[in-house]
């Protein structure tokens, strides 16, 4: 059974209310307990401590609160300057106020549909509100949403539409304790799932499926490995330098600096120059088959990098092309991932410097 | 000083009675010499609306008008001076005009006041409240109004109340949760009026209630007018843990609460709504109870009593509730009487 977003608003209100710091966790972990849906839970911690959005993302809402004071007055049917004005000042937010008037006003109330959402719903409605750009568009969709809210929601809607932000009086810590309270697991192993993901949502479904420990067994992935399903890019690239590995990659090499192809270019002199570096993907057995496919290609060494002969070509996706006037290149890749290695690929057959700085104009 | 006479659209004037401000909370209607909560010996006739230290004379030995109620409560609060009693709906012939007493709602003898004038009729509501507090005589008042003196403690749309019963049981889920969580509920309240109230939604428990030393000869008149408040006595240490305390919000850093060691506490008041007030250290709960009339009932009753004009009183933002009585079509401005300063 899905949790409806109205429940969701009932707990955050009670945890908000009351004071106690061991209180508030203890609520939120009963609350998340009775959860069935593994997407409920990624989604009410998203929202206690992480926005409308997540932490990994950088979607947001194209509209402030002053936007919203305007619109809501209308929707009210109450002057924005003599009356919605004074109360939001006397209240001390847009979001409580909203609250406050979504109960009292009567046209309010007699424009509200008969609907549960939930938190899915929520999310939704949410990520719809991200994709317009326009202010009239959404306006027109805020106007919407707020027939199906009562006035508990509104008021925590609002909050995660303008601010991020529940103030619900927990901070990362005590949603990390409520999760580890909740599922039965080691604190110290939420906050370790939590540092190498970035994220709590993520943290928190893989607390419900016990499988913070898969984190531990040596793959490092990206902090988006969970919401990106297609990465903005793919290229093929050839390995130029490469480390001796620490600790779980000890006796691996890692750590690549990947080369693209400049030998059409006559200001280079030479044939493939750094793009920037990778160091995740692939399964722990390409790994290894890489590292060995690496040592007979060593020409020189700085301490613990090695210089190699461009021979390999690997396939990876990246999140964005930046400029970077340091390079000799003038780009970096940032957020790679190895996909694939080319086993049977010509270096010279890699992409070229000329491909990147055409990708990058496109965007 | 506030002297005022007002013109109708057609420019027609009117003499309208006479209205000015004294001191704090004061009224005078000088043609008649008739005072309304004054503190000082500024007119003949004084009427005293309700027994709350903000609307009763400074000067204590003062002659003054009241219910049999407001009277008993005055002089256990320390009044020496005379007080003639005035029944509600018992009207008073003075010179040239009749004053009457109307119930108002808000505390135990609190009244309205109703004077009839051959310029008009003026009526003055004191502290008022509509749906009424059951610790209260009820509310009624004429509809004959040409001048309404109106209080607008809670002046802004934000503030609609939730009917008495759902208030009540609000009060006593807060109280069965701490007691079920090992605390002692306490209420923080002023020790008249509310805190009768608060007894009164708690009695049916049947939990003893330990009360302010203040409170208690004003709960022995609420008794004797006819309110079950229960069965209450003052603080005891020794007694304290297994009962509900109800202490007024002076005494939270007082060695009484801070001696407790697991207790909850809440705080009834309307302006529970503001989340400013929420972030009070100490404060468990918020319970939106008030013993005045919300927006709403505000509006409703000027509209009902559609007087010639309307003068708002106890509130620094009358400009809202003139905005609507202006939608209205009922005229009004602000008489610049000083809201209450107790938490009501």
């Amino acid at each position: 059974m899905n949790s409806t977003f109205l429940q969701y608003c009932e707990v955050l209100q009670e945890i908000a209310d009351c004071r106690g710091h061991e209180e508030k966790i203890s609520i939120l972990a009963d609350y998340l307990r009775q959860l069935d849906v593994e997407r409920d839970v990624g989604l009410a911690v998203r929202f206690a401590g992480e926005g409308a959005f997540g932490s990994t993302s950088t979607e947001k809402i194209s509209i402030g609160h002053a936007t919203v004071a305007k619109l809501a007055a209308e929707y009210c049917e109450i002057d924005y300057q003599k009356v919605f004005r004074p109360s939001k000042i006397t209240m001390g937010s847009v979001a409580g106020t909203l609250e406050q008037l979504f109960r009292n006003v009567a046209c309010v109330r007699a424009k509200r549909r008969d609907v549960r959402l939930s938190l899915g719903d929520v999310e939704e409605r949410l990520n719809k509100l991200s994709e317009l750009k326009s202010r009239k568009e959404i306006e027109a969709e805020l106007v919407g949403i707020w027939a199906e809210l009562s006035p508990q929601e509104v008021k925590y809607f609002t909050r995660l539409m303008v601010k991020g932000e529940v103030r619900i009086g927990m901070d990362h810590r005590s949603i990390m304790e409520a999760i580890a309270l909740c599922f039965v697991v080691e604190v110290d192993d939420v906050r370790h799932a939590h540092m190498i993901t970035g994220s709590l949502e993520q943290t928190a479904i893989l607390a419900k499926n016990k499988q913070l420990d898969s984190l531990n067994a040596g793959k490092q992935r990206s902090k988006s490995w969970l919401e990106k399903k297609h990465p903005k890019g793919t290229m093929e690239v050839v390995i130029l330098y490469a480390t001796v590995g620490n600790g779980e990659r000890g006796g691996l090499y890692s750590d690549f600096t990947m080369g693209v192809n400049v030998i059409d270019e006559i200001e280079y002199e030479q044939d493939f120059i750094p793009i920037g570096k990778v160091n995740k993907g692939l399964s722990d057995d390409a790994w290894e088959r890489l590292s060995d496919s690496i040592k007979p290609l060593i020409r020189e060494r700085f301490g613990a990098t090695m210089m190699l002969e461009p021979r390999i070509v690997v396939e990876i996706e990246y999140d964005e092309i930046c400029e970077n006037k340091r390079t000799k290149a003038g780009f970096t890749l940032q957020g790679t991932m190895l996909r694939n290695i080319r086993w049977e690929m010509e270096s010279a057959d890699a992409g070229t410097l000329a491909e990147v700085r055409r990708r990058y104009e496109r965007k | 000083m506030v002297i005022f006479q007002r013109q109708l659209e057609n420019h027609e004037s009117i003499a309208m009675i006479q209205i000015e401000k004294s001191g704090h909370h004061g009224i005078v209607i000088t043609d008649y010499d008739i005072g309304l909560d004054v503190s000082k010996d500024v007119a003949r006739h004084i009427f005293i609306s309700h027994a709350h230290a903000d609307h009763v004379p400074t000067n204590r030995k003062l002659s003054v008008y009241a219910t049999p109620a407001t009277a008993a409560l005055m002089r256990a609060r320390g009044f020496r001076g005379d007080i003639i009693e005035l029944n509600f709906h018992q009207p008073l012939e003075l010179d040239g005009c009749q004053v009457t007493y109307y119930p108002a709602g808000h505390i135990l003898g609190s009244a309205m006041t109703y004077i009839e004038t051959p310029e008009g009729n003026l009526l003055y509501t004191g502290d008022c409240r509509t749906p009424p507090s059951p610790t209260s005589e009820g509310f009624d008042c004429p509809t004959d109004v040409d001048v309404l003196i109106t209080e607008a403690t809670f002046s802004l749309p934000i503030y609609r109340w939730k009917p008495h019963d759902e208030l009540f049981d609000e009060l006593r889920t807060f109280v069965r949760k701490s007691r079920e969580s090992g605390a002692v509920p306490v209420f923080l309240t002023y020790n008249l009026g509310k805190a009768q109230e608060v007894m009164m939604a708690l009695e049916p428990m049947g939990i003893p209630i330990q009360v302010h030393s203040g409170a208690l000869n004003l709960c022995k008149i609420y008794e004797e007018f006819g309110m079950n408040l229960g069965t209450y006595t003052a603080y005891d240490e020794k007694t304290v843990d297994d009962a509900i305390m109800i202490t007024p919000m002076s005494s939270i850093y007082t060695p009484v609460i801070q001696k407790l060691k697991n207790r909850r506490i809440a705080y009834c008041s309307g302006w529970a709504v503001l989340e400013s007030r929420r972030n009070q250290p100490n404060i468990d709960k918020m319970i939106a109870l008030s013993d005045h009339l919300d927006f709403y009932e505000l509006i409703e009753l000027c509209k009902k009593l559609h007087p010639k004009h309307v003068y708002i009183t106890h509130t620094p933002n009358p400009d809202v509730v003139q905005h609507y009585l202006a939608e209205a079509g009922i005229s009004s401005s602000p008489l610049g009487l000083k809201p209450e300063k107790y938490d009501t």
